[in-house]
């Protein structure tokens, strides 16, 4: 990880009940969205989240994509501790964010 | 709220004879009373407690996520069979893409209900979430001309379709959950109006009833699996 590379803990973001209520999913885009505005990289680590609901993650992505397009996101942003329920939820919101964005730029 | 037994005694104090009836579909009615609606309405007796299975008291939720009653029925699962992690995991998701879906779409005037149930022998979670909206064909009209409630079911299970009811909507959650339900050889059935769907055994089967079912009901069984081996997964969801 460089200097310039900072991890986020989501659990500290969604608190002990985890990631369902998409409420949560604006607060860590917030904290994102500030953070990135100083470092230049950041790892999302998902490591002891629990659930995610499609509802967190839609509102993760588009919250996210207010503020950049979502491929740009990418060189910003990488998802780490993510279990294969989890990564399922995320990667399916991520896909139908940016085909939303696509169909409505 | 009003309940339906209040509103049968004002009618009956203005000398109007009012008959409600609890849909007599036979799921549906066992539904109803053992989940304690039929009480809750004052229309039927409360649920009776039945040795072999715990059912929890009938929640109602409004407004936001029941966070608390989801936990809850999650812990009743788990303390009643050993649930894996990936199972509980399973079990959350599933409340809570059914309830996210009525506090989106459901327009209900008295909310949603809750209820679940676990047995002692039979190594699964039952449970359902009810709501008396505008039900899946009228909330998906709005933007689709659907013209059955059975074609409006079929095509709410498909990826990306939605009524985009709150802006953060993507069409996701049903989908989602008629593919875990599918992966754990779970069973669903969701009626709304007169529509339903009943997966079994992997299979989808499309239909329409006689009974006319105000709003949207999803019961959904999840076999409760012991193995809990989760591997990490090394993806690039960006791809």
């Amino acid at each position: 990880m460089t200097e310039s590379t900072i991890r986020v803990k989501v659990r500290d973001w969604v608190g002990e009940r985890g990631a369902l209520e998409p409420s949560a999913a604006t607060r860590l885009a917030q904290h994102v969205v500030e953070k990135r505005s100083v470092v230049g990289r950041l790892v999302l680590d998902f490591a002891g989240v629990g659930t995610i609901s499609s509802g967190f993650a839609n509102e993760l992505f588009l919250t996210l994509a207010q503020v950049r397009p979502l491929d740009e996101w990418r060189q910003f942003l990488e998802f780490t501790g993510l279990a294969s329920s989890q990564a399922q939820v995320i990667t399916k919101s991520l896909h139908a964010a940016r085909r939303l964005a696509q169909k409505s730029p | 709220m009003v309940t339906l037994g209040a509103l049968r005694r004002s009618a009956e104090a203005r000398g109007w004879t009012v008959s409600i009836r609890p849909p007599q579909l036979p799921k549906l009615l066992n539904y109803c009373r053992y989940s304690g609606l039929l009480a809750h309405f004052q229309v039927g007796p409360p649920p009776e407690v039945h040795p072999d299975n715990v059912t929890t008291p009938l929640r109602a939720f409004a407004g936001s996520l029941p966070l608390t009653d989801i936990y809850e029925v999650v812990a009743l699962a788990k303390a009643r069979m050993e649930l894996s992690r990936a199972a509980q995991d399973d079990l959350t998701l599933v409340l809570t893409e059914l309830i996210q879906n009525v506090l989106d779409h459901s327009e209900s005037p008295v909310g949603g209900f809750l209820s679940a149930r676990a047995y002692k022998e039979v190594r699964d979670v039952r449970f359902a979430v009810a709501d008396f909206g505008i039900g899946i064909r009228q909330t998906l009209s709005r933007r689709f001309d659907i013209a059955t409630d059975k074609a409006a079911i079929r095509r709410a299970l498909q990826e990306e379709v939605t009524s985009r009811s709150s802006s953060r909507n993507l069409g996701l959650g049903l989908a989602h959950l008629h593919e875990i339900v599918r992966v754990t050889h779970g069973r669903m059935v969701i009626f709304s109006g007169n529509g339903y769907l009943r997966h079994d055994n992997g299979k989808d089967s499309f239909g329409s009833g006689d009974v006319l079912f105000p709003g949207t009901i999803a019961f959904v069984r999840l076999p409760a699996r012991q193995a809990d081996v989760e591997e990490l997964e090394v993806i690039d969801i960006w791809r």
